[in-house]
Formats: C-alpha cells, sequence, structure tokens
C-alpha cells in the first residue's frame, strides 16, 4: 500500500487544491449585498470626495551645540504639554562579547541601581516621586518628566550616568532573573526566531550573531560589566535630544549645569566584519512542537547604509511589496488565501550589514503554501513593472506618513540625529518630499532587482517539523532542510546505533513484531481497503497482492477510487506487464529495468526479502520521532536508490517510511507514517497510514483486511 | 544618615505641592444630528492632519453566549468594503490617500480610525458615513475573515506563553454577565452565524444613534460640520431597541482556584479581583492601589517581590477598566526555582500590609504625582486626543473629562486606599490561577 497512493496522490491532490482556490475564489455565489436592500439617499454617494490642496509640510527646527567635552545636544522645542524628554545615546561600535554574551546588556541594566551617594532604593523613589522616568540601557540613557520636576529630575539623572556603581549582589540578581528568561525562550515563537535569524544569517561568531546561554551567563563577572561602563560611557559619543517645553536657553544652562563635569576619554573603536549573502536559497527550521502558527521569515543581509542613494527608492518598492495594507503580501496572503493576520516586508538599513526581510505568522498546514506566494510576490515585483496607480498610492502614503509623524516633536530631532551620525546631506529630509515624488516605475523596477533576491535568500521558520518539514524542502536549492533548536543551534537528531544491532536485527525484529516470517509466509493473497481524505475530500483506495505459488508469478493491483466505485487510477502487475492508468494522463506500461524496480519495491513484505532482491540496508542512528526512540535504517535498491525506514525501538514496528522520487512537477519526498498496529489473522496491519507529499497529504483509514481468501486472477487482467 | 533622606523627602515633598501642573486646556465643541449621531470636534493645527474616529457602542458583552467573537469579527468585516466602495478598497483608499487606519473592539466598544493628511477630512467622513449606512456584508469577505480572525487568535493567544491569561480569568471571574468571555471570542461561534445574524448585528449597533464620530486636527470647524452633516445627516436613526446587558454578576462568595496547564516554561500566579466599573468612584481609588502595587521601580511589588525576595521575574498588578463591575489582575512569573505558591504568599504579603496600614503622605503624594504624570502624558496626539474624548463621552457622559479627570483621583484619600484594600481584595472576592508547564 504504497506507490499507488503516493503517486496518483500526489496529481489528485493538486487537483483537489486547484478546486478548493477555486471554489473561494468565485465566491460561493457572487459578489452582491445578497440580503440588504440598497438604500435611497439624497446624495449622489457614489461621488467621492475629492481632496482639498495638499496642505504645506513644515518641519520644525532642531537646535544643534556641542559641549565642550564632546557631547553633541540637539533641542526641539514643543510647548504643547509640559513635560520635557531627555535621550542620551552612544555611537558604538557594535563588538563581540564571545563567551559572556549579555556582559554589555547587564551593565546597561546595573546602571541606577546605586550611585556614589545614592542606593537603590533612594534612586527609585526619588525617580518614582515626581512621576518620572529613566531608562538605563548599554546604549544610553532615557529619561522624561513633568518640565515642573526638571531641575530635581537632572540632579538624578546626571547622577545616574556619571556616578553608577555597580554591586556583586545586584548583578547576581540580574543573573537569575536572566536565566529565568533564557528559560522562558524555548515556548516563545519570537525570541526562538530571533536565536535563529543570528545563527543562521551572520553565524554566533559575529557581532550580530551571538546568542546567550546559561553558560554565558555563569561567566559574566562584576569586573566586566564596569569595565565596559568605565570604557564606552564617554560624552564624546554621546548624542543628546532635548524634546519638549524648554527653550533651547534653558537646555544650554541646564546641560552645563548636570553635564558639563563629564570627562571625555577614547573610546575604542570595532571593525564589523561583513558577512556573506547565501549563494543559493536554503531552508532552516527550528521545531517548536505543537505550534499553533508557523513564524517565517525570508531574508539576507544587504550592504545597505543609511544614506545610500537609493534608500528612498527602495522605501518604496518595499512598501509596494510588503509595506502595509494595501501592500501586496497582505493583499495576496490575508485577504486573498486568509493565510495570516498579516504579512509585511522590509529593507533597513544599517551602518554595518542591513537586511531585506519579508515575514507572517501563518496558520501551520499553509506554511509551505505561504512561502511559494511570498516567492511568487518577490519574483513579480522583479519581472514585471508596477502600475502607475500602484506607485502613486505608495507615494502618497510615504508622503502622509512623513508629515504624520511630525506630529511627534521627537520626530524632528531624530532627523537631526541621523543627518549628524550618519553625515547625511544637511537638507536630507527637507527634500524628502520632492524626492519622493521623483520616483519612477522604472526606479522600482530597478530597486526590485538590484535588492529582492528569490534565488539567494534564507527561509526561516519556527513551527511543528512534523507538520511543516516535508513541505518547506522543495524550496531548497540542494532539497534540504538545515533543523535548529530553540538556541540556534544544529538540532542533534542522531543518536549511535548500540552495539549488538545491525540492520539484520531490526529487520528481523519487525518481521517477528508483525507476527513472524511463518505466519507472512502462509498468507497467500491479501486485499486491503482503505479510506482516506485529502483536503476533505474523501478517496478510497484498494491494494490486491496474490503470492507466488510453483505454478504462477507474483502478482498485485493498487486503485483509487472516488466516490467508492469511480476508478481514478490503477496500478496493475499480472505477473508479466505492468501498467499504470489514469483518467488524467491515460495509460503507460513499464519495461526492462524499470518493470524490475517497480515489482521489487512492491512486494508484499519485502524487509523479509531484502537479500533476495538485492537491496542492502544500513542502520543509520536512533532518532526521535514524535516522542519516541527510532531506528533509521538507510535502504539502497539494485540501482542505488535510496530510502529510509524507521523503526519503533520499544515495539519493533516500522513507523516511517520516507523515498524521494520525480513527478511531473519535480523532484518530491513522500513521507508515510504507518500507526493504529492491529491484528487480523495472525499478522499485525497498521490501520493509520498517513501519506505527506509536501503540497498535500492524505490521512488514510484501513477499514478492512481480507487474506488467503482465493483470490481471482481476473483482478489482475490487464484490459 | 536617615536625617538626610528624610530631610530631602520633605523638600522634594514641599516642591511637588508647590505647583501643579500648568496643562494647556484642550478645547473642543459638541453637537448631535437629529438622527442622534453625536459629534466632537477638536481643533488643532501645529500638524497638517487630522483623525477620524467612530465609536460603536458595542462590544464583546453585547454578545449572545452562543455567538462570542461576533463584534470582533463584525470589526473585520466592516474594512470590507460598501456600496460604493469595492472589496478591499476601504484600506487602499486611506493608504493610498496618505493616511493609515485600525480598529479595535473591547468588551465595551468598537472603534474606529482613520489618521489622514488634513486636506483629506472629506474622504475620511465619506468613508465612515459609507461603513455606518450600507456597508457590504457579503459571503465572500465572511470567508475571508473567518480565517484571518482564527490567525488572528493563535498569533496573539494560542502561540504566545501566557497568552490565555485573560480568557482564563475572566472565563473564572464571571459565571452568568458576559465579561465571561473575552472579545477574540471563540471560532466555533463565527463559523456557526448566519448571513442574517450578520445582518441583524449590523442594523442594531451599526446606527447613528449608537455612535460617536471624532474629529481632532488641522480642521476648520464650520466646513468640518458642514461636511458631517452633508455625509451622516441622511443615515437613518434606527428605531430598534439596542440591547445593553442587564446582567449583574452576583457577589463572588468563595475564592475560586484552578490550574491552567500552558506550553511554558515558568510557572506563573494571576490573581484577580471583583471590583467596581470605571466610573464609580472607588475605581479610582482601586486604580491608585494597584499603582502602589506595582508602578515604578520603588512599588510594593517590584521592590519588595521582584527585586529583594527575587521570587519574580516579572510582576504587575492593573486595575483593567471596564464599563460594567470588572476585574483588578496581578501576573506574576515566577524567578527560577520558585514555586507558584511561593509567590502567591510573598503577593499576599504586601495586599495584607496595605489593608492593615495606612500608606505614608509621602508614599501616597508619590501617587498623586504619578496620575498627573501619566494624565498630562496621555494626550499628546491627535489619534490619543480624538479616543480619550469618544471614552470620556460615551463612559462617562462628559467629554470635558479630558480637562479635569485628574481630579478625581486627586479626591481619593489615603484612607480610601485601605478602605478599598479591605473592601475588594478579600479572598473570598477573587480568583487564583496558577499557569503550569505542560509536560513536553
Amino acid at each position: 500500500m504504497k506507490t499507488i497512493i503516493q503517486k496518483s496522490i500526489y496529481t489528485a491532490a493538486a487537483l483537489l487544491l486547484t478546486g478548493a482556490v477555486f471554489a473561494q475564489n468565485s465566491g460561493i455565489v457572487n459578489d452582491k449585498n445578497t440580503k440588504t436592500n440598497k438604500t435611497t439617499t439624497k446624495l449622489d454617494r457614489s461621488k467621492r470626495p475629492v481632496a482639498g490642496p495638499a496642505p504645506e509640510v513644515k518641519l520644525g527646527k532642531a537646535e544643534k551645540f556641542v559641549m565642550p567635552n564632546g557631547l553633541t545636544v540637539f533641542v526641539v522645542e514643543n510647548h504643547k504639554i509640559p513635560k520635557v524628554s531627555i535621550n542620551m545615546s552612544l555611537d558604538i561600535d557594535p563588538f563581540k562579547e564571545g563567551d559572556k554574551v549579555g556582559y554589555v546588556d547587564m551593565a546597561g541594566q546595573l546602571i541606577g541601581t546605586a550611585t556614589k551617594t545614592m542606593t537603590k532604593d533612594q534612586i527609585n523613589e526619588k525617580v518614582d516621586f515626581i512621576g518620572a522616568e529613566i531608562s538605563p540601557s548599554s546604549g544610553g540613557l532615557y529619561g522624561s518628566c513633568l518640565k515642573k520636576h526638571l531641575d530635581t529630575y537632572m540632579q538624578i539623572y546626571s547622577d545616574v550616568l556619571l556616578n553608577s556603581v555597580f554591586k556583586q549582589d545586584e548583578l547576581d540578581k540580574i543573573k537569575k532573573q536572566t536565566k529565568s528568561g533564557l528559560a522562558t525562550q524555548k515556548s516563545s515563537p519570537d525570541a526562538m526566531m530571533g536565536n535563529l535569524s543570528k545563527a543562521v544569517i551572520y553565524g554566533k561568531d559575529h557581532a550580530y550573531g551571538e546568542v546567550q546561554t546559561e553558560a554565558n551567563v555563569d561567566n559574566i563577572t562584576l569586573e566586566d560589566c564596569k569595565g565596559y561602563y568605565d570604557q564606552y560611557f564617554k560624552p564624546n559619543v554621546g548624542y543628546v535630544t532635548i524634546v519638549g517645553d524648554i527653550t533651547v536657553a534653558e537646555a544650554k544652562a541646564m546641560m552645563d549645569k548636570y553635564l558639563a563635569g563629564w570627562n571625555k576619554g577614547e573610546v575604542k573603536k570595532h571593525e564589523v566584519p561583513p558577512v556573506a549573502s547565501p549563494k543559493a536559497t536554503k531552508v532552516s527550521l527550528a521545531n517548536k512542537g505543537g505550534a499553533a502558527q508557523s513564524t517565517i521569515r525570508i531574508t539576507y543581509p544587504l550592504d545597505f547604509k543609511p544614506g545610500n542613494p537609493d534608500e528612498l527608492k527602495v522605501a518604496v518598492m518595499s512598501k509596494i511589496l510588503g509595506g502595509d495594507a494595501t501592500a501586496r503580501l497582505f493583499r495576496n496572503l490575508r485577504e486573498t488565501y486568509n493565510f495570516t493576520y498579516g504579512a509585511y516586508s522590509r529593507v533597513s538599513t544599517d551602518e554595518n550589514i542591513g537586511n531585506f526581510m519579508a515575514f507572517a505568522d501563518v496558520r501551520t498546514m499553509a506554511t509551505d503554501s505561504a512561502v511559494g506566494e511570498f516567492f511568487k510576490e518577490m519574483n513579480k515585483i522583479i519581472d514585471e513593472k508596477v502600475s502607475v496607480e500602484e506607485l502613486e498610492s505608495a507615494k502618497k502614503n510615504m508622503a502622509g506618513e512623513f508629515s504624520i509623524a511630525l506630529e511627534r516633536p521627537s520626530t524632528i530631532a531624530k532627523f537631526a540625529n541621523n543627518i549628524e551620525k550618519y553625515k547625511l546631506p544637511e537638507d536630507y529630509y527637507q527634500t524628502y518630499l520632492k524626492r519622493l515624488s521623483e520616483v519612477t516605475v522604472e526606479d522600482v523596477q530597478a530597486m526590485a532587482k538590484k535588492y529582492v533576491r528569490p534565488e539567494q535568500a534564507y527561509i526561516l521558520v519556527v513551527g511543528d517539523k512534523e507538520k511543516v518539514l516535508n513541505g518547506l524542502k522543495k524550496f531548497s536549492a540542494d532539497g534540504k532542510v538545515d533543523l535548529y533548536d530553540y538556541l540556534g543551534d544544529p538540532e542533534v537528531l542522531t543518536k549511535p546505533i548500540p552495539a549488538g544491532i545491525t540492520a539484520q536485527t531490526i529487520l528481523d525484529n519487525y518481521i517477528k513484531a508483525i507476527g513472524g516470517k511463518e505466519n507472512l509466509i502462509a498468507i497467500k493473497d491479501e486485499k486491503i481497503s482503505m479510506e482516506g481524505s485529502v483536503q476533505g475530500q474523501k478517496l478510497n483506495f484498494v491494494t490486491y497482492h496474490k503470492a507466488a505459488t510453483k505454478k504462477a508469478p507474483y502478482k498485485f493491483k493498487e486503485e483509487m477510487l472516488f466516490n467508492g466505485a469511480m476508478v481514478v487510477q490503477s496500478t496493475t502487475y499480472d505477473g508479466k506487464r505492468l501498467v499504470e492508468t489514469s483518467m488524467q494522463t491515460g495509460s503507460k506500461e513499464y519495461t526492462g529495468a524499470e518493470l524490475t524496480e517497480k515489482v521489487d519495491e512492491n512486494q508484499m513484505y519485502p524487509e523479509m526479502r531484502y537479500k533476495e532482491l538485492g537491496f542492502t540496508a544500513n542502520a543509520v542512528g536512533i532518532d526521535n520521532l514524535n516522542g519516541k526512540d527510532v531506528y533509521k535504517l538507510e535502504v539502497l535498491d539494485k540501482k542505488g536508490n535510496k530510502s529510509l525506514k524507521y523503526f519503533d525501538v520499544a515495539t519493533g514496528l516500522k513507523v516511517r517510511s520516507e523515498e524521494t522520487k520525480t513527478s511531473p512537477q519535480g523532484s518530491v519526498t513522500i513521507i508515510t507514517d504507518f500507526g493504529d498496529y492491529k491484528e487480523v489473522g495472525k499478522v499485525k496491519y497498521p490501520h493509520s497510514i498517513n501519506i505527506d507529499f509536501g503540497q498535500a497529504a492524505i490521512a488514510g483509514k484501513v477499514t478492512k483486511v481480507e487474506q488467503n481468501a482465493k483470490m481471482d486472477d481476473a483482478v489482475f487482467t490487464i484490459k | 544618615m536617615f536625617k538626610n533622606v528624610a530631610l530631602s523627602s520633605v523638600a522634594l515633598l514641599a516642591l511637588a505641592n508647590a505647583t501643579t501642573a500648568q496643562m494647556n486646556k484642550i478645547t473642543f465643541t459638541e453637537f448631535d444630528l437629529p438622527n442622534g449621531l453625536h459629534v466632537i470636534l477638536h481643533e488643532d493645527h501645529k500638524t497638517p492632519i487630522v483623525t477620524v474616529s467612530v465609536l460603536y457602542h458595542v462590544g464583546s458583552k453585547n454578545e449572545d453566549p452562543k455567538r462570542t467573537g461576533f463584534a470582533h469579527f463584525f470589526e473585520h468585516l466592516m474594512f470590507e468594503g460598501s456600496e460604493n466602495m469595492g472589496r478591499g478598497e476601504y484600506m487602499k483608499l486611506v493608504e493610498s490617500n496618505g493616511g493609515n487606519l485600525n480598529a479595535n473592539t473591547s468588551f465595551d466598544r468598537t472603534y474606529y480610525y482613520e489618521v489622514m493628511p488634513s486636506n483629506q477630512l472629506e474622504l475620511a467622513l465619506w468613508m465612515e458615513s459609507e461603513r455606518m449606512l450600507h456597508a457590504k456584508i457579503d459571503e465572500k469577505g465572511i470567508e475571508t475573515q473567518r480565517g484571518v480572525v482564527k490567525e488572528e487568535k493563535k498569533l496573539r493567544l494560542d502561540n504566545q506563553p501566557y497568552g490565555s491569561i485573560l480568557q482564563e480569568m475572566y472565563g473564572h471571574a464571571y459565571k452568568v454577565h458576559p465579561y465571561n468571555w473575552v472579545p477574540i471570542g471563540s471560532a466555533q461561534y463565527i463559523d456557526a452565524a448566519t448571513m442574517e445574524e450578520f445582518l441583524d448585528f449590523y442594523k442594531t449597533y451599526y446606527v447613528p444613534n449608537n455612535a460617536t464620530l471624532t474629529i481632532a486636527g488641522d480642521i476648520d470647524q464650520k466646513q468640518a460640520k458642514e461636511w458631517v452633516t452633508k455625509y451622516f445627516a441622511e443615515i437613518p436613526k434606527s428605531l430598534r431597541l439596542i440591547p445593553r446587558p442587564k446582567v449583574v454578576e452576583p457577589e463572588q462568595k468563595a475564592e475560586v482556584r484552578d490550574t491552567v496547564w500552558d506550553n511554558i516554561q515558568l510557572p506563573a500566579v494571576v490573581m484577580g479581583y471583583h471590583i467596581p466599573g470605571q466610573a464609580d468612584p472607588d475605581f479610582y481609588a482601586v486604580s491608585m492601589l494597584n499603582q502602589l502595587l506595582s508602578q515604578g521601580e520603588s512599588s510594593r511589588l517590584q521592590k519588595e517581590v521582584k527585586d529583594r525576595q527575587q521570587k519574580s521575574l516579572f510582576v504587575g498588578s492593573f486595575a483593567i477598566p471596564t464599563e460594567d463591575p470588572g476585574i483588578a489582575m496581578m501576573f506574576g512569573i515566577t524567578n527560577m526555582d520558585v514555586s507558584p505558591a511561593d509567590l502567591e504568599t510573598a503577593i499576599d504579603a504586601e495586599i495584607d500590609k496595605v489593608k492593615k496600614d495606612l500608606i505614608s503622605e509621602e508614599e501616597f503624594q508619590k501617587l498623586k504625582n504619578q496620575v498627573e504624570n501619566d494624565f498630562i502624558g496621555s494626550n499628546s496626539t491627535m489619534e490619543g486626543i480624538a479616543e480619550s474624548l469618544a471614552n470620556y463621552e460615551v463612559y462617562y457622559g462628559d467629554a470635558n473629562l479630558i480637562n479635569t479627570e485628574l481630579d478625581r483621583y486627586l479626591k481619593v484619600t489615603r484612607e480610601d486606599i485601605k478602605r478599598v484594600a479591605n473592601k475588594y481584595f478579600t479572598k473570598q472576592n477573587r480568583v487564583v490561577l496558577y499557569y503550569l508547564p505542560k509536560e513536553q
């Protein structure tokens, strides 16, 4: 019960899938309001309002000054509400933390836990008392407060920034919390995706790719953290943005009073090595057993720095591809197929390594279909020019986003900061809207060709391996899916075979488990009926086998039926000729080596007679399948075609077979799971047979097994 | 040393009391159309943008228990178009004209909004009026959104560790009141709903006399009023009775306890206490009590349970505002090697302290300062102002609370905080859930 089901279902399933999609697209009946009465209105409501003249977008101003200690300050005045925010960020090159991953972050957490004159409780009480906020991190210090508390607040702020004292008991607390946090990663798809993408894109030996472990946490010392704070918290690499209910003069006086005493010092520079782009598309999967959805990212690194002349054109391209709810990915994956709550793409700049990323959380069973649609859209935007309407819509949206963002005064501060930090032209944001209006459809296509790389992408998936693995293989250039654990380490699947166990003992054990050689040989003929469903469609399968006798050769037949009666596909071997008949493609006869191959693999119990068939089997190791240990056997037929068989270590029963076949649609890996073994006569048969083809899967239940019923030879007649 | 601390705190106190915040008053005008639509306008020309929002006073508490998730599902359907807008055009029209949009559904209401360049105000009004007058509800949209909403539920609840805490808490806390289920509801009911039910829901709740339209931003009020009248006045007033649940959850007589097995690594404790609805004066005291427990690093739970005793990785305490009597919820994830019972005991000890001892003047002043800071910071964007105005109008009948709600907090006394702790934070009035890791 293998070949026919596998092969014919593959085509039938493809057919049914299209059917389902078509029914959905046709929308059951039609698109009109089936039940509502047309409303009668006085106003001609079909006339859409026309926009008034575009309002002038005014960019607020940021004042800049540099303090003698090198601290660069931007001030944006905004008196709408009586609050002030102060954001100090440090321009520090990313660097590797080695076997102490996380110490930089812990240094950030230690800032503000005590100062030379205040305990932790005093600091917290003072900040909370004025209802203010203070958030230290390894990259700077952010805070905000009501204007009326600003002076009190700045006393705390500057003390925390300049005089923080690190204590061992605080570090111990942070380490304990960090370990607890690491433990929670196993159940968080987002944390798992974070680790997976670091490991795959950058490698764990790169500043962008390091993944924290418990062992790393143990290695971190108080001196490590102190060292970071002492060496990197320097005003000459600092940028401060002050935003809110404050004048430039007030800000100057305030900074002078509180931060003039911050001493400059040399800050170590670090080179961030570039990372290679994938040469061909590959798939990496982190298993989250039982996951309700698959988290998908299609991504690759890019050399794409802020201020790159392509930046704005790329942003327009990316907007059309996956920027919002009007974009292609959302319309396709959500509104057409409802695979997901949302699908998007981004192209991000970075001083060192930028990236392309398309992403969605999708229904588990639609994982490979969703990936397929992502690629369809990526290819489409390369191959075809976008419409003028789409382009104009994207540009208008971006122009709107730009002015909406200006409502927040921090936007102006960020602009000023970017100009300084990335050495952008002074009028970079002044000219934004003009440059945006000049982007053409040709630009968009050129950007897609340059930056969208479906042939060289990483497909990263966090999801239920058992359900999604097989369907993902076809997207990988080499047909392989690399498996990772939740920390982004390659999954170690296979344990060694214990001494004394060989392929032969595993096979013998299996034969014994299903009833023993004697009982199997006693079966002269056998008919197995199975009911299965593909995409909700019921199908029936029947196989007939008749063992060889002294007078007659071995014969077999397999059939797939619709509605229990109509034979849609069959394979018949009458002992001499083997013919495959399909309602779709007609008949095909196998001859020569192909014939032998097919007859061999369709023996009744081939595991019993590998030697006489010329097959070789090799025990590879012990895998884990659905929580159970299984022996993994690699089987080669006479021609060297490889297949894999898995046998339960505890029961000896065969639980899975895996083989790769060529089909009209390309190479397909077929995974068949056997379960629910029940005795019929003296032999155990699997009563649950699930077959997964990647594109589709069939869930089968064996309904009847008949043995030694003096099967009529007419069953095998070839018409 | 203590003398110095005491002194500095007195100085702080004096400073904090010296001035009340110089908050700029938010001005607005209101009017009703004859069909019952309530309209609120706020004019502000700082940025050339405008927010248009419509609040429909219908949420998951208006649902039939056999049709949970209906209000939220409806929110999705309401982007499918209208008699004059094709499928998918709603989002496109907003986004391709430079705006953004979204919507959300709570226990009590459904809220839609667009933020647009200010020259697109008329378009936004036309679109919202189309949605109110004759939104398109068809089988195709229903089918698509059924699938989308199922994925939303998986994303937010099923596939997230601790994602089900609200669902579990409200499910255990309410026996008869419709807060028994959360807005996302159950997929099975949406699958079972018929076209007639969808249309009936639309005709009942998506009517002008159940809606509040708010416009905030760079507008000319006279012009805005003209357009509002042009597009909304001809929408007929509904003569149907708008059903509001009258059911009152009976007082809980004994502590409810249960265990939830979830796909998590660290156990968690979730506690919920029954509290009054958001407009009740006691709600303000309860809200400040929760602040005392967990807002800021110096708060009781953060300082004692998380930092000093290291019992938790995370701890938080929130009074969840709802129209009908609601829940104050505490949520703590245990630190490594801490049992949930241990964490529960530590949290309880903090609650007992508030019940027993009046909080100090200084700590009380801190709470007032925090309230002031949060209140002032909450209205910094047109989007935020529009939503606050609508909420205040619908839930409290007074949009001007956007300027004055602070007074309600400032009326709360130290004694009130102790009193509400004793009144509401009792064992018999609570639900305690332990979240434990499922066997992997």
